[in-house]
């Protein structure tokens, strides 16, 4: 299990948990915010695994990625290290 | 028989069990064979290069460096998505619609880059919607062999048989091909909204999910979009006045893509010139000395005349021989080797007296790029992404595949003979 920070000036993270994958629903609230989950997005997709994490980019701006549970922690890793995350840990 | 002759056909036939085997990696059993040739003295390295046919492999460079740089920019999710929500969500009508678009940029590109940027996406889709992505995925395999066989640059058999026949040009494959194309995919669309009709739904709110994408956010660099799309437009403009301009195609495609470097800038230069796949550049290569180990020996020339004898010397009988020979065996092997051997004897049935070669061209392409439907390993693209779904853990049986895929590739095939019949014969 992991928890994890963001700071809500900058971005909004909802978390459900589905029967195979959980779901993030995004917002984010400055430009550069956007382009560091861009930068996560391109990781995502240039992996080679097609089904780990799939993006959606929804009209208003907002966004939902779609995890795989086996790509959970690697999802939060690069979201840390694209300081989308404040603060990663076990728990 | 010549011992040289029977030298080729043994290394010719060992070489075809091993690709067809795939015990060891084409490229290297291909190569492997052509080196053979040389060094048992069936030919000599001059002869070797002389048979080499680079205007296969430059227009199979250029388009793969052309393609390699437009996918940076994101046009293709764009487009994908652009097709669901123009399908209003409906998984159905999604998988028409995508099989359409796959069917489109197969006649352009080659079917395995085609396939292996609409796989991603539509992996995608299919889980908004919360459908089995594999109906997707089978339907796309086999637009994409579909589609390719429209154009001269659409796929490999295309290509050689364009490289080898120099009147054949882009434009005399596009309006012999595409009219018999495009019913075929009318028709299998049609099949596939039959066969899937029970398999894709979902609910109200996962289509109002996808109606509610942003398809401009996948554009990931406008200014790179704009250059890639109008040399790629410019290209085709080539292709289409190859002929009256007295250019090879790969002179066109190479144009192309060295123009799209030109503007875009060299750090683009490094990734699109490691994204050619040289493997199968060096396939070919090693096909091309291959096959040159038989056309030297007199073997094909023979080949070529027991087929005449076979089918009297008449046309008609002969194209259909070869469209139906060509469809069956490329659903079991490899349709490149099968064409590079084909190509030096429909020559040969030239010079032993069929005065119209033309709808055996034509034949040989329908058959070669139709038949890769048949079964799983009929095609590049088929192996693709069923090895895509496998490591997804979406499992693509070899039946499961057979028993859609194989009637409508008969299906494509009976088609093709009643066009040739009307068109050439009638």
């Amino acid at each position: 299990m992991v928890a994890y920070t963001f700071d809500q000036s900058l971005i909004e993270i909802q978390e459900t948990e589905n029967e195979n994958d959980v779901t993030f629903s995004i917002e984010v609230k400055s430009e550069d915010m956007r382009n560091r989950l861009k930068q996560i997005r391109s990781y995502f997709e240039d992996n080679k695994d097609y089904t780990d994490a799939f993006f959606y980019s929804r009209q208003g701006g907002s966004y939902e990625v779609i995890v795989r549970k086996d790509a959970v922690i690697p999802f939060l890793v690069q979201a840390f290290r694209f300081r989308c995350l404040e603060s990663l840990q076990w728990k | 028989m010549a011992t040289q002759a029977i030298i080729a056909i043994g290394i010719f036939l060992v070489t075809y069990a091993f690709i067809i085997s795939e015990k060891l990696h084409r490229t290297i059993v291909a190569m492997f064979g052509g080196i053979l040739m040389i060094l048992f003295g069936v030919i000599d390295q001059e002869q070797a290069v002389h048979h080499i046919d680079f205007n296969t492999l430059g227009l199979l460079i250029g388009m793969m460096i052309l393609v390699a740089i437009t996918a940076q920019t994101g046009v293709f999710k764009y487009m994908a998505i652009r097709a669901a929500k123009a399908a209003k969500g409906d998984p159905l009508r999604i998988l028409i619609y995508l099989s359409l678009i796959t069917a489109a940029a197969s006649a352009f590109l080659d079917n395995v880059t085609t396939v292996l940027l609409i796989v991603p996406v539509t992996f995608s889709i299919a889980r908004q919607l919360q459908v089995n992505p594999l109906p997707y995925l089978i339907s796309e395999i086999i637009a994409s062999n579909v589609g390719g066989t429209a154009t001269l640059i659409g796929d490999p058999p295309n290509i050689m048989i364009g490289s080898s026949v120099p009147e054949l040009d882009f434009m005399a494959f596009l309006t012999n091909l595409a009219p018999v194309v495009i019913v075929i995919m009318i028709v299998t669309v049609f099949c596939f909204a039959l066969i899937y009709r029970k398999d894709l739904k979902t609910t109200p709110e996962l289509k109002t999910k996808i109606m509610s994408l942003n398809e401009l956010d996948e554009i990931t660099d406008s200014k790179l979009l704009k250059k890639s799309l109008t040399v790629l437009g410019l290209t085709i403009v080539g292709f289409m006045l190859h002929g009256m301009l007295h250019l090879e195609s790969a002179t066109i495609a190479l144009t192309g893509a060295f123009l799209l470097l030109l503007i875009t800038g060299e750090h683009y230069l490094e990734e699109a010139i490691s994204k050619v796949e040289w493997t199968t550049i060096f396939f070919f290569v090693g096909l091309f000395v291959l096959v040159s180990g038989l056309v030297e020996t007199g073997v094909i020339a023979k080949l070529a005349a027991e087929a005449i004898n076979l089918t009297g010397g008449d046309a008609m009988k002969t194209s259909f021989l070869i469209l139906w020979l060509s469809a069956i065996a490329s659903a079991f092997v490899d349709n490149i080797p099968f064409v590079a051997t084909m190509i030096p004897m429909i020559k040969e049935m030239g010079a032993l007296g069929i005065t119209n070669l033309e709808p055996l061209w034509w034949s040989l392409a329908l058959g070669a790029c139709l038949g890769g439907n048949g079964t799983l390993i009929g095609a590049s693209a088929n192996v693709i992404v069923a090895g895509l779904a496998a490591k997804e853990g979406h499992h693509i049986s070899f039946v499961g595949f057979l028993k859609v895929a194989f009637p409508l590739m008969i299906m494509s095939i009976i088609l093709s003979h009643a066009y040739i019949f009307l068109r050439y014969f009638f």
